[in-house]
């Protein structure tokens, strides 16, 4: 199990956000900050899930769609809050923004101790106040956009 | 004749016998008594003086006398002649055939042959001049018959039609007086209307002041949901103000638990902090969403306040509209209602007036009922007393038609003029036929034309169709029918003249009619039959 996300009882802190009908939990760990919706421009022949190119710091930041992210497919969402992730220790660390519809707040999940964080994008699905909640697997999804950023931008 | 004659020749020669006889006697006693000579030449000289004397009144006195006697003589002759013609002449006359009396008289005198002949041509334009006129009067007095009946018809029937009107009037007299009542009634009510309706215009200026303070108030409703919109647009203004701060917290206390969160075991207390300060933000927000949800309703509240309030203004304006043409209607009721309370007044004296009228009509119209009456009761007798001119005139026909003269109105006349024709064909029965044929044709009045021989047997007949038609004959209308036993054939049997009957009713059309018969002569004048036809006056009379 990944020491930054959960301890060795599962237990982590989460950053609970909801995109359409999807409710995910972010950990909080990776999590850089929560800002109101960026503005983001349009990269021509990006990937679907890729909203565009914001301003952030100075410096430009990828915003995902996270329920694209997840789900695949496109959906009525607002995109009211931009979630930052980022917050690696070594230098040159990838940052990028996920585009959800509301960030609730900061919970305490419990996962399982088949939680994969090293493979999959999406760890664990829990149960939480009786709904539904997918975690989701920011580090690898940090990984790829480093990945995609070297080759894009490197 | 004779004796007369004898007897003046003896009275002639009585005289010169008795001279010679007293001058033979004188002189035979002068010749006894005379001796002497001188006496003989005395007896001598008083012969030869009394033979003188016979010789001269012989000569003087006789033979003139003798003379006279003779010639007065002729003249008596003529004179028996003329007086045997004239009694002839005024035979015809008094049988009234002029014609015939005209036709003798050729043996008279000039003069009197011009006296008698005037005398018939005055006496037969006389008839002809009376036939015309009664004519005349027969055709005026069947014209007057005619239109007296008509009007007696159509007096009746005005009197009928009179007292019909009469009723209808005493209907139209109730009627009248019915409406009288009824328009008095209506002016009554149009009355009371009009007072209802000033009352109405009242109260209806009193909605008016009522709707106007009405709309006003709306105005001023209206301006103040204005306001109040206003206000509730700054109030979103200031809430949407609050909600973004809200959401700013929410964000800063999310942002303030992951730092906590990434300060670990230092930053749970903060994490509590940072959670409390999301929970007021998020309060915060549900407080706002809450001032929102009702000011979302206070507004529609507002919006529906206003849009009542126009709907009022509208209805308000719309029933200030109305009212405006209700108080035109009202007053225009209010004048109709006066006029029509005039109009009833004048209606209900108008129709009282029209009752009395009335009833002065229904008065007039009784007497005219009644004169009409009178007028169709005098014109009954007018009738009457045509009809007896009708027949008055048609018996001054009957007298002139005993008349022969020369009219083709003269019945007598004309039917001497067909025995002239019959007389040519004596013994052919087919002509006879044929004449008598013609005679029905040329006279289309004659009923029936026949002939009867001296006997009184009807030897020849001809029937007028047009007048008879399909009916049968009757059984006196047939040849070897005698008519010895007719007063006609009796009076023409007698003295050879014609005959007219009085009038009858005919067997043959049972119209009244008259029979005409004249004598048919042979070439020599002898009386051989009788011409006989039956006049139907009906048709006579028109023609």
């Amino acid at each position: 199990m990944n020491q930054e996300i959960a301890g060795d009882d599962g237990h982590g802190r989460f950053l609970l956000v909801r995109a359409g009908s999807l409710r995910c939990a972010l950990p909080a760990f990776h999590v850089v900050r929560i800002v109101r919706q960026l503005r983001c421009h349009a990269v021509p022949g990006s990937r679907s899930h890729l909203v565009g190119l914001a301003q952030y710091g100075g410096d430009p930041l990828p915003v995902l769609d996270l329920h694209v992210l997840v789900q695949g497919s496109l959906s009525n969402t607002r995109h009211h809050s931009t979630v930052i992730l980022g917050r690696g220790q070594e230098r040159g660390h990838s940052v990028l923004g996920l585009a959800v519809d509301e960030v609730v707040r900061v919970v305490n999940l419990t996962l399982g101790n088949a939680a994969d964080f090293d493979t999959t994008f999406v760890v664990e699905t829990v149960k939480f106040e009786g709904e539904e909640v997918m975690v989701l697997n920011t580090k690898q999804l940090l990984q790829e956009e480093r990945a995609d950023s070297g080759a894009k931008y490197g | 004749m004779v004796d007369s004659q004898n007897r003046g020749g003896l009275e002639a020669w009585l005289g010169p016998v008795m001279i010679v006889i007293v001058v033979l006697v004188g002189g035979a006693f002068l010749e006894a008594t005379v001796d002497g000579a001188d006496e003989s030449w005395f007896v001598r000289g008083f012969l030869v003086i009394g033979l003188l004397t016979i010789v001269g009144y012989l000569l003087l006195v006789h033979f003139p006398t003798r003379r006279k006697l003779r010639d007065y003589r002729t003249l008596q002759l003529r004179y028996d002649e003329q007086c045997e013609v004239l009694g002839s002449s005024l035979d015809d006359l008094r049988h009234g055939d002029l014609v015939g009396a005209r036709e003798l008289i050729s043996g008279l005198p000039e003069d009197m042959s011009k006296a008698v002949d005037a005398a018939s041509g005055a006496l037969a334009a006389l008839i002809q001049q009376i036939q015309s006129s009664s004519v005349e009067v027969a055709i005026a007095a069947g014209t007057v018959q005619r239109i007296s009946t008509e009007l007696a018809s159509a007096s009746s029937q005005q009197a009928a039609a009179v007292v019909e009107i009469t009723a209808t009037t005493e209907e139209l007299a109730r009627t009248a007086g019915q409406i009288a009542t009824n328009a008095s009634s209506q002016a009554e009510l149009a009355a009371h209307s009009e007072t209802a309706g000033d009352e109405g215009a009242a109260a209806l200026e009193s909605a008016v002041s009522g709707v106007e303070a009405v709309r006003q108030h709306m105005d001023a409703i209206s301006a103040r949901a204005d306001t109040l919109g206003n206000r509730s647009r700054e109030i979103y203004r200031v809430l949407d103000l609050i909600t973004e701060i809200a959401q700013e917290n929410h964000i800063l206390a999310l942002n303030a638990a992951i730092e906590a969160s990434s300060a670990g075991e230092h930053g749970e207390r903060f994490a509590v902090v940072a959670d409390e300060v999301r929970r007021l933000a998020e309060r915060s927000r549900e407080s706002v969403d809450s001032v929102r949800s009702h000011l979302d309703e206070f507004v529609g509240s507002i919006r529906g306040v206003v849009v009542a309030t126009e709907a009022g203004t509208k209805a308000a304006q719309q029933v200030l509209e109305g009212s405006k043409h209700t108080r035109e209607a009202i007053a225009q009721l209010r004048s109709a209602l006066a006029d029509t309370a005039r109009a009833a007044r004048e209606i209900s004296l108008g129709t009282q007036e029209q009752g009395t009228a009335s009833d002065q009509v229904v008065l007039t119209l009784r007497e005219v009922s009644e004169v009409v009456q009178r007028i169709a009761d005098g014109l009954g007798q007018y009738t009457d007393a045509a009809e007896r001119l009708n027949q008055l005139a048609l018996s001054i026909q009957l007298l002139t038609q005993s008349f022969r003269i020369e009219s083709e109105h003269s019945l007598k006349h004309q039917l001497a003029r067909w025995t002239d024709r019959l007389r040519n064909h004596a013994g052919n029965l087919e002509a006879v036929g044929g004449v008598l044929e013609d005679l029905l044709e040329e006279c289309p009045y004659l009923e029936l034309a026949y002939i009867v021989d001296l006997a009184g047997s009807m030897i020849s007949f001809a029937a007028n169709r047009d007048l008879i038609g399909d009916r049968e004959h009757p059984g006196s209308a047939a040849v070897g029918q005698n008519y010895a036993d007719r007063p006609w054939f009796q009076a023409l049997s007698r003295d050879g003249r014609a005959a007219v009957t009085p009038i009858y009713e005919s067997l043959l059309t049972g119209d009244p009619c008259f029979t005409i018969a004249v004598a048919v002569p042979d070439p020599d004048g002898e009386m051989v039959g009788t011409l006989g036809v039956d006049v139907n006056l009906m048709n006579w009379t028109k023609i």
